[in-house]
């Protein structure tokens, strides 16, 4: 597998205003792009964390007395949850920003996708059997307590709400940076890199290990075309060390 | 010649709690009830009897109609509209 690098040189058509605006907007919305793809695993624990911390300030905010911040946090929640009262934790006499199930839903996707992230997004998924498994208590318990053909505890609601957050974490988000992984192309690292020389390419600083292959891409100067330039090393077992500055060959 | 005569207005019983989010947001749907009809409103804070608070501290806000209709917990206005035999 080749790993490629392309530099691509964008002609912006319009006023010199215009252009800027479109050279603007396209950095941006590629550093955008490019932090989503290295930090979506952060981001989402993010938001799953701060969901949590919502819902547990609500009851410690009513204590202190700060009511109007509680109130609209409380208000805000009923986005994710219903805030049954008979179906909800209490802490000192104040009802949680969500119930139990929904707080134990969203408790074991956040520390679920923290153990992902911690892992460095290593962490193997699930087969799809078990994820169904897994959410298949909730979905029983669910919809029994839904038809009323019985009422559900604070003991099952948690319980089934746990294993469906981590279910749903531990299957998703392996599987969603599985296919980033295959879906863009690795960048090679920097001691790697090869420079075009006069036609020729020479390895800057580094050995490569075995079995490594690197490629150089460059960019036409004319506008709108991008031609590559291909050139690949091939080291095998055997032949590691460093290239050999008068030829730059191993 | 007899006037007809008015229907009792309903009796209401409006469980609740200081700090309760729930509750507020129902004290406000009864207060746009009662631009829509008339009723007599018994407010009761569970924590003035503590067998009304073991009875109602997980359930809060509950609204009695008449002794009889009861809405409780998170409550739609179209719901109490409907208790109130306004819908």
């Amino acid at each position: 597998m080749a790993i490629q690098q392309t530099n691509v040189t964008i002609n912006y058509a319009g006023s010199p205003p215009r252009q800027a605006l479109n050279r603007f907007m396209n950095n941006t919305g590629r550093l955008a792009g490019n932090f989503l793809m290295d930090y979506w695993a952060t981001v989402l624990t993010a938001m799953l964390g701060f969901l949590v911390f919502a819902a547990l300030s609500v009851p410690f905010l009513s204590y202190l007395g700060l009511d109007g911040i509680s109130k609209q946090i409380f208000f805000s929640l009923h986005a994710v949850c219903a805030q049954i009262p008979s179906h909800s934790f209490y802490v000192f006499g104040h009802q949680l920003g969500m119930c139990a199930r929904n707080l134990s839903i969203y408790s074991a996707m956040f520390l679920g996708s923290l153990i992902f992230v911690l892992s460095k997004k290593r962490l193997p998924g699930i087969p799809w059997w078990i994820w169904v498994l897994m959410i298949l208590p909730l979905a029983v318990d669910g919809t029994t307590q839904m038809f009323g053909l019985r009422e559900s505890t604070w003991e099952l609601r948690v319980l089934t709400g746990t294993l469906f957050g981590l279910a749903n974490v531990w299957f998703a988000l392996p599987l969603i940076q599985k296919t980033i992984l295959q879906s863009t192309p690795a960048q090679p690292h920097k001691s790697y890199q090869l420079q075009p020389s006069a036609g020729n390419a020479s390895i800057n600083t580094g050995t490569m290990p075995a079995g490594m292959i690197s490629t150089d891409v460059t960019s036409d100067p004319i506008e709108h075309n991008v031609v590559t330039n291909q050139v690949e090393f091939l080291i095998l077992p055997g032949q590691e060390g460093s290239p050999d500055p008068a030829t730059n060959r191993h | 010649m007899t006037k007809a005569k008015e229907p009792a207005p309903a009796q209401v019983t409006f469980y609740t709690k200081a700090g309760c989010h729930l509750c507020e947001e129902a004290r406000d749907m009864l207060e746009d009830i009662a631009a829509l009809t008339t009723y007599e409103l018994t407010e009761i804070d569970i924590r003035s009897n503590p067998a009304i608070f073991e009875q109602y501290r997980y359930r809060i806000p509950v609204i009695i109609i008449n002794g009889e209709t009861i809405i409780e917990g998170r409550i739609e206005f179209q719901d109490l509209a409907r208790a109130f035999q306004l819908r």
